[in-house]
């Protein structure tokens, strides 16, 4: 599904020289379900992001679905991201300005996706994360827990491939963070493949194999169960 | 509830904290331990880092294989140690 090799990436600014990734190789396997961990600052968000194609590296190679990526421009990755990838952040990033229907109904719409079948989608999915009810509110008179599911909402609805979720549950009580953990792994025996950054040893505990970085550099891994191959 | 936060006072950096939990219904008894390594002898200068991520990879596998390594914790600024939190494979 992915795989990087020596994949680098440093910070420039003024003085000061960050290599927040250094000379990282990874591979990840279609319908896997992968945790990184690492102190605060070991370069977690920087992987996810180049590996989700929201950044990219300084240097080194990163294959995407078989494709060579790691230079690709933006408009480009923007193209490949779409249907394709699907985002959780640890703050939501919901459009405060847009419904929870239409928070979840955007990313059809960038793919061109026509309005009946939008409708169909976005109701199945609002129903799967249990927020229909929700549907008309605005993301504010949401709780976290509530916008988190909203937000998992809105990364599946392309039927991606992969999701990247970033903390997904950092912000959230553990009654709700479970929650979302539940609607994580039922993804991923559907197929969706699941890389997700964590600081919770628990969360962790349900991915397939755990990667350790420190210092930008992956220190260990650790396999946790076997992949269900589908 | 699947986490307990236990707030440490005083670990030192070359100190190692044990911890027990057990669970009495289910008899089941949890042992976690925080690990501290030196990257560095105090008094000399600090490793490159490839030489210092060596070290603790090195670290890690040299590790009783009873217990399995569950995080890298957060460490002090400057500091010279990294501190690993392992847990007992029944
Ligand atoms: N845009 C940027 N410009 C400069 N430095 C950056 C930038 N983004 C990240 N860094 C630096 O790169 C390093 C890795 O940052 P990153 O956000 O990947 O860490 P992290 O593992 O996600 O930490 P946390 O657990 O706190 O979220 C840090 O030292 C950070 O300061
Ligand atoms: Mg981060």
């Amino acid at each position: 599904m992915l795989r990087t090799e020596e994949l680098t990436k440093v910070f420039r600014s003024d003085e000061v020289e960050t290599i927040a990734l250094n000379r990282v190789n990874l591979a990840v396997e279609q319908g896997e379900y992968v945790a990184v961990m690492g102190p605060s600052g070991c370069g977690k968000t920087t992987l996810l992001n180049i590996l989700g194609l929201l950044d990219i590296p300084t240097n080194g190679k990163y294959w995407f679905d078989g494709q060579e990526v790691s230079q690709l421009s933006e408009v480009k990755r923007t193209r490949l991201r779409r249907g394709q990838i699907g985002f959780v952040f640890q703050s939501f990033n919901l459009i405060d300005e847009l419904t929870i229907y239409h928070n979840v109904e955007l990313p059809l719409l960038y793919m061109g996706v026509s309005a009946s079948e939008r409708r169909k989608r976005v109701s199945k999915v609002l129903e799967q994360v249990k927020i229909t009810h929700r549907r008309k509110n605005f993301p504010q008179q949401l709780s976290g827990g509530q916008q988190q599911r909203v937000a998992i909402a809105r990364a599946v609805i392309s039927n991606p491939k992969i999701i990247f979720a970033d903390e997904p549950t950092g912000n959230l009580d553990s009654v709700n963070g479970e929650e979302i953990m539940n609607l994580l792994s039922q993804l991923n025996s559907d197929g969706t493949t699941i890389v997700m950054v964590t600081h919770s040893p628990a969360d962790a505990d349900k991915a397939h194999r755990i990667i350790q970085l420190f210092d930008g550099h992956i220190v260990t891994e650790n396999i946790r169960k076997a992949v269900k191959i589908s | 509830m699947k986490e307990v936060c236990l707030p440490f006072t005083d670990l030192k950096d070359n100190e190692i904290a044990e911890v027990e939990i057990r669970i009495s219904e289910r008899k089941r008894v949890l042992k976690y331990r925080i690990e501290s390594f030196a990257l560095a002898p105090p008094e000399k200068k600090k490793p490159g880092t490839n030489e210092k991520i060596n070290l603790l990879r090195e670290m890690i596998k040299a590790y009783d294989p009873d217990w399995e390594l569950i995080q890298i914790l957060d460490s002090n600024e400057g500091s010279n140690y990294v501190q690993l939190l392992y847990r007992y494979k029944k």
